[in-house]
């Protein structure tokens, strides 16, 4: 059965770790720089083509702020297990009844409120610095927060998948392997600036359909509904997959031992 | 078999396959680190679990722990079968010398969350925790950062850690390692007590052959991944009959030792004194011989064998 406590003892234990400085300096130092950079960059195109649209400046800095929720949330996720690997305690861990559904369930949670500290993080900036507010859109940033967030934890859920195949020494890689959709997300421009045969395959990302959604909501104010419901269906499936995964590669790992990746590095 | 077993070990086997590019880059063949063993532990029970380095041991602790998948045999903790009721680490627990805690943690937060792991509320770990540092002597430590503390202070956290969860069986892998001789001492006493006391069953692994013979009331020796022997400490030592006969001679000991190379004896000659190894029947015929010689000694000792002697003397063997 299910335990509250033990989902709690691994949520605890990790949320433990943000409560740093270092942890705050590192989330607002990258969400700034980018924010700072998309938001300006906005500016600059609008003050050099005095026909660029001004929501532009909205559409980059909302689409950075979002796109940090789905960066933290999945580094996040796969710090838990990386933590556990650095400090040698993931046989500590796993020796004890701990169920893998209500380790997932944990990691999802520490991801989530990861995310979401950072999201609130650039939401602020965003208005302050540029005087964007990203609740302006209403139902559907909540619908797209929702989305990402999603996307979040499955990219978090396969960089775990890729550190429990390979141990410590696959960090590089698991980080890599996570950021090789950022290309094809459509962060800061559309689908169609893919060739055609690329637009089907981003097609099945469910992030470009949110960031076209998003960007679409504040270019022309009209939600884009068919984007949402798409994301948010190809998010719920892709979680599910990854949740699959990360259970068979547990227990491919268990059959090579746990101990394993703690040691290889 | 009956449920009241602690632990039941029957048939457990593990074998390694290197993956596909380990076989064809690095040469890696398939090896077979644990090999059909099967072994008890009974309730209330110090089990000891000894072998050289490459022998299985922690292979088999890990398997023990479900934290390796075996190839084939079963692991039943109570009489239940740890890979389809894996609740029943609900009743397990685990402290090695050589893990460490997490270092974001307080020593207190790292019991807290520990002991929630195994379903206990906060109410009944904020009472439980000061009791089992103070167990521990350690109560000072509560509020420090676990990757300040020096190796044997981990060590006792790990202890405190593993018993804090009122375990039926626990798994201590080299639990002294890492201490001094006294809080080593300590250690020995509150894993002693609670065994009287709390009928705690325990699996034991230490390369310090005293602090073996002094806890554990049988011994599994390990070798290849095989077990080899399975008694209890006393009975192992006696079952070797070399003894060692300590002199230290009247005059040079360079006699002492020309006698031993001569007579074909084992020996080791230190600065004063000389250490024979002899069969224990063949002692007085030693001192008769060194009398016949006219070799004298000021002082003489005689070592009954001990485990280490034991140990050593499986370690060095072949295994047929």
């Amino acid at each position: 059965m299910i335990s509250l406590y033990r989902i709690g003892a691994v949520t605890f234990r990790h949320l433990m770790t943000m409560k740093r400085l270092s942890w705050f300096i590192e989330i607002g130092y990258w969400t700034i720089l980018d924010i700072i950079i998309f938001g300006s960059l906005g500016k600059a195109t609008t003050m050099m083509n005095m026909s660029a649209d001004p929501a532009i400046i909205q559409a980059l800095v909302t689409n950075a702020v979002f796109w940090y929720l789905v960066l933290r949330t999945s580094i996040s996720i796969g710090f838990t297990l990386l933590t556990e690997l650095f400090d040698m305690n993931l046989i500590a861990i796993f020796a004890t009844p701990l169920r893998i559904l209500e380790w997932i369930t944990s990691s999802v949670i520490v991801g989530g409120i990861a995310g979401l500290i950072n999201f609130a993080l650039g939401w602020l900036l965003a208005l302050i610095v540029f005087g964007c507010n990203i609740w302006s859109l209403g139902l559907t940033t909540l619908a797209l927060m929702g989305s990402l967030l999603i996307s979040g934890w499955t990219m978090g859920l396969i960089l775990m998948c890729v550190l429990l195949f390979v141990g410590k020494k696959g960090t590089g890689l698991a980080f890599a392997i996570c950021w090789s959709l950022v290309p094809f997300s459509c962060v800061y421009y559309p689908i169609e600036v893919f060739p055609l045969f690329l637009q089907k395959f981003v097609l099945w990302i469910p992030m470009a359909h949110a960031f076209t959604a998003l960007r679409s909501a504040i270019m022309t104010g009209t939600n884009p509904w068919d984007h949402i419901v798409t994301s948010l269906w190809l998010n719920v499936g892709y979680f599910a997959v990854a949740c699959v995964l990360f259970a068979v590669m547990f227990k491919r790992s268990k059959k090579r031992g746990l101990a394993r990746l703690e040691l290889e590095w | 078999m009956t449920p009241q077993v602690p632990l039941c070990v029957q048939g457990l086997i593990k074998n390694f396959e290197p993956s596909l590019w380990s076989r064809l880059r690095h040469k890696k063949k398939p090896f077979t680190a644990v090999n059909n063993i099967s072994f008890e532990l009974k309730s209330g029970e110090i089990l000891g679990f000894l072998g050289p380095n490459g022998a299985g041991k922690t292979t088999t602790i890990q398997m023990l722990l479900d934290v390796l998948t075996p190839t084939a045999g079963s692991i039943q903790y109570m009489g239940k079968n740890i890979h389809k009721h894996h609740d029943v680490l609900q009743h397990v627990s685990f402290a090695s010398g050589y893990t460490r805690l997490p270092s974001s943690l307080t020593v207190r937060q790292c019991l807290l969350a520990h002991g929630m792991l195994y379903n206990f509320s906060l109410a009944v770990l904020r009472k439980k925790i000061p009791s089992i540092l103070d167990q521990f002597g350690i109560t000072h430590l509560a509020d420090r950062n676990a990757s300040t503390l020096s190796a044997g202070q981990t060590t006792c956290v790990l202890l405190a850690r593993a018993f804090l969860v009122e375990p039926q069986v626990v798994l201590l892998d080299e639990p002294t390692a890492a201490l001094d001789p006294e809080n080593a001492h300590l250690v020995r006493s509150f894993i002693k007590k609670r065994n009287q006391e709390q009928g705690v069953s325990i699996l034991f692994t230490s390369h310090n052959m005293t602090e073996v013979a002094e806890l554990c009331d049988r011994i599994l020796i390990l070798k290849d991944g095989v077990i080899i022997a399975d008694n209890t400490p006393e009975y192992l030592a006696a079952s070797i009959s070399r003894a060692r006969v300590q002199l230290i001679p009247v005059g040079p000991l360079e006699n002492l030792v020309e006698f031993a190379q001569k007579n074909n004896l084992e020996y080791t000659a230190q600065e004063k004194h000389i250490d024979i190894i002899v069969d224990e029947h063949n002692i007085a015929e030693l001192l008769e011989s060194l009398a016949n010689n006219k070799l004298r000694y000021s002082q003489i000792s005689i070592d009954k064998p001990t485990l280490e002697d034991y140990f050593l003397s499986i370690a060095r063997r072949k295994t047929s």
